[in-house]
């Protein structure tokens, strides 16, 4: 696959298609008289900045859009584990099978989320991607962060990891 | 109608008079190249489109796309045009740096 396609692909993902082959352009232009390295550094700079400017430039409307992509796959979750009981119950299926089937029907909705996700955020999806992974740690982080203020044993352990005044 | 303009950060003042300078000819490739030689500084591809998209989402610039080129691999070049808006805000900017140079002695004004 040339390497100007791979670009192409790859800033799709952080800005619209008309706008990422106009950069790959701009880059190929550029770097007639570069390297390889040159190329890549500048694509991958590019859609760097481009995925985190997507983020920057309305931080709240994109956690959002992510938070309610996170309930919707919380809901998804919830109904993805029903789906799989009722169905391994009426077909027979338990155990590992079962467990197998859960796990199938749970991607499958994580599928759908991520779809609704880059329907909802056209040529910004890895910044939406980026900004629900955020709000997704959230929930695991917080109450780590409670429990420090509080100050639970973490906390006390956290103090013996810093340098002696 | 009186027209909103936002303020302008510093690389944004940049940007657009690359863009005034070059006229109909600003497209990455060409404002990269303005202002590494009007600055000395060459402005990451990366930096260069993420001010443009943003100021193009303030209403400061506006863009169309060019005929396709054997030179881009068949791609379009995308050019800029600094619109009333951004004409306006990069004006109030300059002023304001007139009015912080008046009265200061330094060597490199006296001389430009």
């Amino acid at each position: 696959m040339p390497k100007d396609r791979i670009a192409e692909g790859l800033l799709v993902l952080v800005t619209s298609r008309e706008r990422a082959a106009s950069i790959v352009g701009d880059i190929m232009e550029s770097s007639a008289t570069r390297g390889r390295v040159w190329w890549w550094s500048a694509v991958l700079r590019a859609a760097a900045s481009l995925l985190w400017g997507g983020f920057a430039n309305s931080p709240l409307g994109m956690l959002g859009l992510a938070f309610r992509a996170w309930l919707m796959g919380l809901r998804l979750g919830v109904c993805s584990i029903i789906i799989a009981s009722i169905l391994g119950a009426a077909l027979g299926i338990y155990g590992i099978a079962q467990q197998t089937l859960t796990v199938a029907v749970f991607i499958l909705c994580q599928f759908f989320v991520g779809r609704w996700l880059a329907w909802r955020a056209p040529g910004r999806e890895l910044s939406a991607w980026f900004a629900l992974l955020i709000i997704g740690q959230v929930p695991y982080t917080l109450p780590f962060i409670v429990q420090l203020a509080r100050g639970h044993p973490f906390s006390q352990m956290w103090r013996a990891w810093q340098p002696l005044d | 109608m009186r027209i909103r303009v936002p303020a302008l950060g510093e690389f944004e003042q940049v940007v657009l008079l690359a863009i005034l300078r070059l006229g109909d000819r600003a497209y990455g490739v060409t404002m990269r190249e303005e202002i590494r030689d009007c600055t000395n500084r060459e402005p990451t591809p990366g930096a260069l489109y993420t001010t443009l998209d943003r100021m193009e989402e303030k209403g400061l610039v506006r863009s169309r796309l060019g005929d396709p080129t054997p030179q881009r691999g068949g791609r379009a070049k995308r050019f800029f045009q600094v619109t009333a808006a951004g004409v306006e805000a990069v004006a109030r900017a300059q002023r304001a740096y007139r009015q912080l140079l008046r009265g200061l002695k330094l060597p490199v004004v006296a001389h430009a």
